[in-house]
């Protein structure tokens, strides 16, 4: 540890001296000594207000002021230690021999390797960490526009996989951390905000055929102070039974005691587009290929589709013209955002307020989001020994929704699979429909769908502290989240139109969550060596989930959009709510800041599971192992810290089941001539139980060069047992599946994350942060295949997100046939020769940030993601390369020119014809390799110097330049190989059908504080 | 020492509400043994199941596309490869509409098979010894109709008559050969037949609708003598059944004379079958059925089709399928059970019984209703059943009859051109396969 503390003269001030000598006076019969002296940076000298002075060996402890100046009034003599601590900087301790001015100068703590983390229910110090934590950097993806913060996480932290599910902003993403551990309960992590569970529950009722709003789009980016991803059984079994798919945990920026009220404004500008689109035939070729597989099927030449229109045809191939419907729908999307905050604190108060106000349209026309978010944090000290504070986070959002996904009466469906010879309009202007589709231009003029989000979430908490390191703490939240719903498709959509004549739906959507919560602390060191942290409290929740709508048809002219105008108005409302009760401890000890230990227990109960089966008990613990403080290898001289670390836990998981799924259950509403019957809906499991994820992680962080390289490795292992699934039975029993626990699943992988500072000039300095993860899944067991529509299967012996295909081996290049992979030789294509022959998960995926500060005052960041080894079923190709059987009805893809027309052709697109297996079987051609890398955000920022800071009084002012998604290296033939269709089944990864690429962005910023 | 009682209240607060917020109640649904407890619940849980029959996996929807697809009344011009699977022969045991007309029917039958059992344990005197038999009567008619058409299309199938009470109740299901399926429908038609008043309700199962399945059910059996008993018995009853003029007329209007038993729908509970039908902008919907170019050229020979040539119209070109569900509100019948069938079948019947000129007359009743020239006479027996069998072609056209006739006669390879007799039966969904060992899979899949 080093240690810089000198001695610096210097007269004190008046009004300071005047306070001295008032002290001094009335507490002279004390003999109390006057202790004064600042905290600064050790490099740019700046002070360093609200740093923390405590002195050694005493509980008297002072918080710099806003000029980093503190004062100690203390009965105790010199020499004394001063203990120092700041976030972002290492502690410092210094011993004060002489009465006078002292100065303590700060080293600040390297980028990577904080000295604090938080972790469940507390903070925790980095060195003696057992657990596997990883920190985002959040000055890292301030630069990058997006809505929601799950969406910038990709490629920030080893071991989270992330896939966005379409460009629409504000919708949900696909995020694993560790992978999936299970089928049918939840896969998506915890998400805690300050100490509270947020719901990450989308609270769309109304569907738009794809893409789902994402909760998370209600916190604001800027709001981020730190976020930490807890991935090992160690640090997760505190959360017990919502922690089995990790925990994020995010904290929002508060104020600082004695620090001078700041202010930040930043606003950016963005301006989207699509990198890539689709590239259907053109009329004439469209009308080529139809006619060729007219003849192919052995139809007269003379009444073939595409003959003269004086023979009763459509008219000659080259006669046909060509509508664009693609660029109808996509458009170049701007976004604007605006935050203002402002910081600061007193000597008992700190604050911080915050205020955004985010607007991005969507590259495919007209979804849009708003987000206006207000955020206020206060703490406050009320007694010595009692603080109090609260968090309260209001938001507002604004969505324009379209069935924009894969759906028939979507935008993207629209222009994308109308062949392109068939008009866009009827002879008496209405819109044309020609095929199965939604007319493009009706599909995005004709369809109101809004979304009105409203947002509350509220903490207060008490924190007493009871005797010296023992403390309580009782926080109290509610988190209430409300979506109103409203469509209104006219006469002129396909929904709309006659007879329906006007269709409108609204509906609300209520999620309210109640939560409470007591923790009791306990630090205590014994000689120095023994550190106790102990931690104990409990949780209860109880949430409720209401939706109301109603839906009219029958509008008396489209000018009508409210219900009340309709004709035929129906209505449904339910509302279901569920209750969690836990307990949960931990006890860590670490010994001379060498070796450490956790104990966690968490016990759950949960209203969901049977009445015996509604406790579960999750144990973990975890060691670590700093050896980098042995002498021995101090003696190497190579590490300038080493550590080792083990855990073991389990952790649990209930999310994402219905809230009675142990019961058997009767529905009503199942009608018959108007009168309303009743039905099993649900078998009755009284045995259901929770899911339960055992986790071993062993891990490893070694730091080189003085801190300047920083490694971390980490292997883990976790294995689900009683998975909750949704168990097929058999359907005579009059239900197609029961909730039970039935099945096992694996994950494996390894993780390393290298950070290194390159460069450190003055004028040049260069951090790279590169991290690499694999997992591997593998459904251990699993009583019967489960076969998901289309090519999706899950099967024991096999990782989830595998595909399920008849092989193509290649065409027959005499008869054009798709030669098919006969697995069982019988001479036929059956249900028998399908294999498995991929899945959607990467060998192989991370990022790589490189942070480069030139002329001190010129940052820039290149921001690398990657992909390699994972596979994509691509059904708009599969679809589009119909070869001849849906003509009419469904475009092709250029590709298709490539068919086989004669014999001798080599290649690997059949003849086209109506009939046969070419048409009615799924070839494997489809799917194809979906790794990728991409430079994910290329940024430019240029800092005004201090000089001109300071003579306009502010403290920082800098613009930016970045390019989102400016380049993708990929083998992909889709749009976009970041791609899901996952329309809400969370068992399908990797599925690519009609989704819009995601957008390439150019944005420029400005940020000012003062 | 304020502190302390801060935290003894805070944390008894919470120790109290724990039991509370675990104990939660669903306010959507009932638990299965508050089902079937009184009168109401009773008659809730007889709606529930005319619902499932309703069901558009059921005869909503895919029990009618399977088998008109089937037919070589109907072609699949569509876009989803599994659909098009019935047009030509060649199911797959994954196809999802087999699994999903499965699950249904069986759905049907546990709600059956619940009313059966738990109306006798009912204690509730305002629900009379009269009421408990109608509703049990109506519980067995629906029963048999759903094991009918699970025969007819499987063959080999499982014979479930308890209602469900926990997964462990799969594990005796197994295969029954379909002599003992028929068995099954022919006890329950019986139960069905004596318990069940003789009040006409042409939407809900009654003794008629139990006494014109019986017939159906002695066709397929070839007991011609019971066959024609039962169909003359709805026959003479001209009073509550009598044949309408014109031929549309019975689909044109709900509940004409002419029905026997015909599922409805409301707005409250609609059907997609019109989907497949019509392609937009007619009436917003798949166009994946058109009638077959021999079908079409029949129903316009006048000789032939006559008024049933309404069963067709022509729009921009194209002949398309005409019947209730040209106007697509979802409300449209399904016919189950109608009067021009009975004539059919006693013709049939007596035909079969070398009664040729009683079983013509029959005959000519459909023809002459159809405004189609009487046929005078014909040869032999053979040549009779032929006719009816056209007769059967135009006259019941969309009403899932075509497929079973031609199975049921022996003619179905040699008409559809099926080379493999193992396609004649629908695969047992994969699904259940894997999931109950003991179930086999029709031969051929």
């Amino acid at each position: 540890m080093n240690i810089s503390a000198k001695r610096v003269t210097q007269y004190p001030s008046t009004p300071f001296f005047l306070a001295a000598f008032l002290f001094v006076a009335s507490y002279a019969v004390a003999q109390n000594n006057t202790l004064r002296g600042k905290v600064i940076d050790e490099k740019t000298k700046s002070s360093l207000p609200g740093a923390t002075v405590h002195i050694k060996g005493s509980t008297h402890e002072v918080v710099t002021n806003d000029n980093g100046e503190f004062t100690i009034v203390t009965a105790q003599h010199l020499p004394l230690t001063y203990s120092v601590t700041y976030v972002g900087y290492q502690t410092m301790e210094a011993t004060q021999t002489d009465q006078g001015y002292f100065t303590i100068s700060m080293i600040p703590t390297s980028n990577e390797l904080k000295d604090v983390v938080v972790v469940g229910y507390g903070t925790q110090s980095r060195k003696n960490l057992a657990s596997s934590v990883s920190s985002v950097n959040v000055s890292q993806i301030e630069d990058i526009p997006s809505a929601s913060i799950d969406q910038l996480l990709q490629g920030k932290a080893p071991g989270v996989l992330t896939s966005a599910n379409s460009p629409v902003p504000g919708s949900g993403i696909f995020l694993r951390v560790r992978g999936s551990t299970s089928i049918n309960a939840s896969n998506d992590p915890l998400y805690v905000v300050d100490g509270v569970f947020i719901n990450n529950r989308s609270l769309q009722s109304v569907s738009t055929g794809g893409q789902v709003t994402d909760p998370l789009a209600d916190l604001n980016p800027a709001d981020i102070e730190s976020i930490e991803i807890l991935k090992d059984a160690d640090a997760t079994a505190i959360y017990g039974s919502r922690g089995a798919n990790g925990v994020i945990l995010i904290t929002t920026k508060h104020g600082r005691l004695n620090s001078k009220s700041k202010v930040n404004i930043g606003y950016y500008y963005g301006s989207s587009k699509a990198p890539k689109l689709w590239t259907p035939l053109s009329g004439p070729e469209e009308a080529l290929l139809q006619n060729e597989t007219w003849i192919n099927d052995g139809k007269p030449y003379a009444t073939r589709p595409f003959r003269p229109k004086s023979e009763g045809g459509l008219g000659l191939p080259e006669e046909q013209p060509t509508y664009d419907r693609l660029g109808i729908i996509f458009q170049r999307a701007p976004t604007h955002n605006i935050d203002i905050s402002t910081n600061g604190g007193d000597a008992k108060t700190s604050f911080y307020l915050g205020g955004n106000y985010f607007d991005q349209e969507s590259i495919v026309k007209p979804d849009a989001f708003k987000r206006y978010s207000l955020r206020v944090n206060v703490d406050h000290q009320l007694r010595e020994a009692i603080k109090i504070g609260a968090s309260i986070d209001a938001v507002k959002t604004d969505r324009i929704k379209s069935p924009n996904n894969n759906v028939p009466y979507g935008a993207v469906n629209g222009a994308l699979y109308t062949p392109s010879y068939l008009p866009l309009f009827n002879a008496d202007g209405s819109y044309a429909r020609p095929s199965l589709f939604e007319n493009p231009i009706a599909a995005i003029k004709e369809v109101h769908f809004t979304d009105i989000g409203t947002r509350f979430t509220g903490n207060v908490y008490g924190e007493f502290a009871i005797t010296k390191g023992l403390k309580l703490r009782t926080s109290w939240s509610i988190d209430f989240n409300e979506s109103k719903e409203d469509n209104f498709f006219n006469s002129k959509t396909y929904i709309g139109q006659a007879p329906t004549n006007g269709s409108a739906t609204s509906a609300i959507t209520r999620n309210l969550t109640l939560i409470n919560e007591q923790l009791l602390t306990y630090n205590k060191t014994i000689n120095g060596i023994h550190a106790f942290a102990i931690t104990a409290g409990n949780t209860v929740q109880k949430e409720s989930f209401d939706v109301t709508s109603v839906t009219g048809i029958g509008f008396p002219t489209d000018g009508f959009s409210q219900i009340t105008s309709s004709a035929i108005q129906t209505g449904t409302s339910s509302s279901s709510d569920a209750g969690l009760v836990s307990y949960f401890s931990r006890v860590n000890y670490v010994y001379n800041k060498k070796y450490s230990v956790d104990v966690n227990l968490r016990a759950d109960a949960s209203s969901r599971f049977g009445k015996d089966h509604q406790w579960g008990y999750f144990p973990a613990a975890g060691i670590s192992w700093r050896a980098g403080q042995e002498d021995f290898v101090k003696a190497l001289n190579i590490f300038s810290d080493l550590k080792f670390r083990a855990s073991y836990g389990s952790t649990g998981n209930q999310n994402g089941i219905p809230d009675f799924a142990s019961k058997g259950l009767w529905s009503g509403g199942n009608t018959y001539q108007d009168v309303s019957g009743i039905a099993p809906i649900q078998m009755a499991n009284p045995d259901l139980k929770w899911e339960t994820t055992r986790q071993a992680d062993f891990g490893a962080d070694a730091a080189f060069f003085s801190n300047r390289v920083n490694i971390g490795f980490d292997y883990y292992r976790k294995y689900t047992t009683n998975l909750l699934l949704q168990l097929p039975v058999s359907s005579q029993l009059g239900y197609t599946s029961i909730f039970a626990n039935a099945g096992e699943m694996s994950n494996e992988g390894y993780e390393l994350n290298i950070s290194a500072n390159l460069f450190q000039k003055e004028k040049f300095s260069w951090n790279v942060n590169l991290n690499i993860s694999t997992n591997k899944n593998l459904i251990e067991k699993l009583p019967t295949p489960i076969i998901k529509t289309g090519v999706i299967i899950l099967q024991q012996g096999h990782p989830l997100y595998s595909f399920y295909v008849h092989k193509q081996l290649g065409v027959d290049p005499q008869t054009g046939d798709v030669l098919f992979d006969d697995l069982n030789k019988d001479g036929k294509v059956t249900d028998a020769d399908l294999q498995i022959l991929g899945n959607a998960w990467p060998k192989w995926f991370g990022g790589l940030t490189n942070n480069f500060i030139l002329f001190k005052n010129v940052d820039v960041q290149a921001a690398f993601n990657y992909s390699i080894g994972n596979d994509i079923w691509d059904n708009t190709r599969y679809r589009m390369g119909h070869g001849g059987s849906r003509n009419g009805v469904f475009a092709m893809l250029k590709e298709e020119l490539n068919r086989w027309q004669k014999p001798g052709d080599i290649t690997d697109v059949p003849r086209l014809t109506a009939s046969g297996n070419n048409a009615a079987i799924i070839p494997s051609r489809f799917l194809e390799d979906g790794s990728y890398v991409r430079l994910r955000n290329l940024s430019v920022g240029y800092s005004l110097p201090k000089s001109i800071m300071a003579k306009w009084k502010m403290s920082t002012v800098r613009v930016y330049l970045s390019a989102i998604n400016l380049l993708t290296i990929t083998r992909y033939k889709g749009v976009d190989p970041e791609v899901n269709v996952s329309n809400g089944d969370q068992n399908v990864l990797g599925y690519d059908q009609a989704i819009a690429p995601q957008p390439r962005t150019f944005q420029a910023g400005v940020n000012v504080s003062f | 020492m304020k502190l302390v009682y801060v935290i003894l209240i805070s944390i008894s607060v919470v120790l109290i509400s724990c039991k509370k917020v675990l104990d939660t109640q669903s306010q959507l649904y009932i638990d299965q043994s508050q089902s079937i407890v009184d009168k109401r619940s009773a008659q809730a849980a007889l709606v529930g199941a005319y619902n499932a029959l309703s069901q558009n996996t059921y005869q909503g929807n895919t029990f009618r596309y399977i088998t008109n697809l089937l037919s070589d009344n109907i072609k699949w011009v569509g876009n989803t490869p599994t659909n098009r699977e019935f047009d030509v022969y060649a199911v797959f045991a994954t196809n999802s509409r087999v699994q999903e007309l499965w699950s249904a029917i069986y759905k049907t039958t546990n709600i059956a098979n619940n009313i059966i059992e738990k109306i006798p344990l009912i204690n509730d005197v305002t629900l009379d010894q009269a009421e408990r038999n109608r509703e049990k009567g109506e519980a067995f008619f629906l029963r048999a109709l759903c094991y009918f058409d699970l025969v007819r299309l499987w063959g080999n199938v499982p014979i479930v008559s308890k209602p469900t009470e926990s997964p462990i109740d799969a594990k005796d299901i197994r295969n029954s050969p379909p002599s003992e399926v028929y068995q099954f429908i022919e006890k329950d038609l019986d139960s069905a037949e004596s318990l069940l008043p003789s009040i006409v309700d042409r939407n809900r199962a009654n003794q008629y609708t139990a006494k014109a399945l019986k017939a159906r059910l002695y066709l397929y059996e070839k007991n011609w003598t019971k066959a024609e008993d039962y169909a003359t018995q709805i026959i003479n009853d001209s009073a509550d059944f009598k044949l309408v003029k014109p031929y549309s007329q019975f689909y044109s209007v709900k509940n004409t004379s002419e029905s026997i038993f015909e599922v409805d729908y409301t707005i409250n509970n609609k059907n997609v079958y019109a989907t497949n039908w019509f392609q937009n902008p007619t009436t917003g919907g798949k166009k994946e059925f058109l009638p077959t170019d021999d079908f079409v050229a029949l129903l316009k020979d006048p000789n032939v089709g006559g008024s049933r040539s309404a069963l067709i119209f022509n729009a921009g070109g194209v002949t398309y399928g005409n019947m209730n569900f040209h106007i697509a509100t979802g409300e449209d019948q399904s016919y189950v059970l109608r009067l021009a069938e009975m004539y059919l079948i006693r013709a049939e019947a007596r035909a079969r019984q070398n009664r040729l000129a009683e079983g013509l007359s029959d005959l000519n009743v459909i023809r002459d209703r159809a405004n189609v020239p009487p046929i005078t006479a014909v040869g032999t027996t053979d040549e009779l059943i032929d006719k009816i069998l056209l007769e059967r072609r135009m006259e019941l056209a969309y009403e899932s009859h075509r497929w079973f006739d031609l199975i049921r006669t022996g003619k179905a390879q040699e008409v559809l051109g099926i080379t493999d007799v193992n396609k004649l039966l629908l695969p047992i969904p994969r699904q259940e396969i894997l999931i109950n060992s003991n179930l086999t899979q029709n031969p051929g899949y």
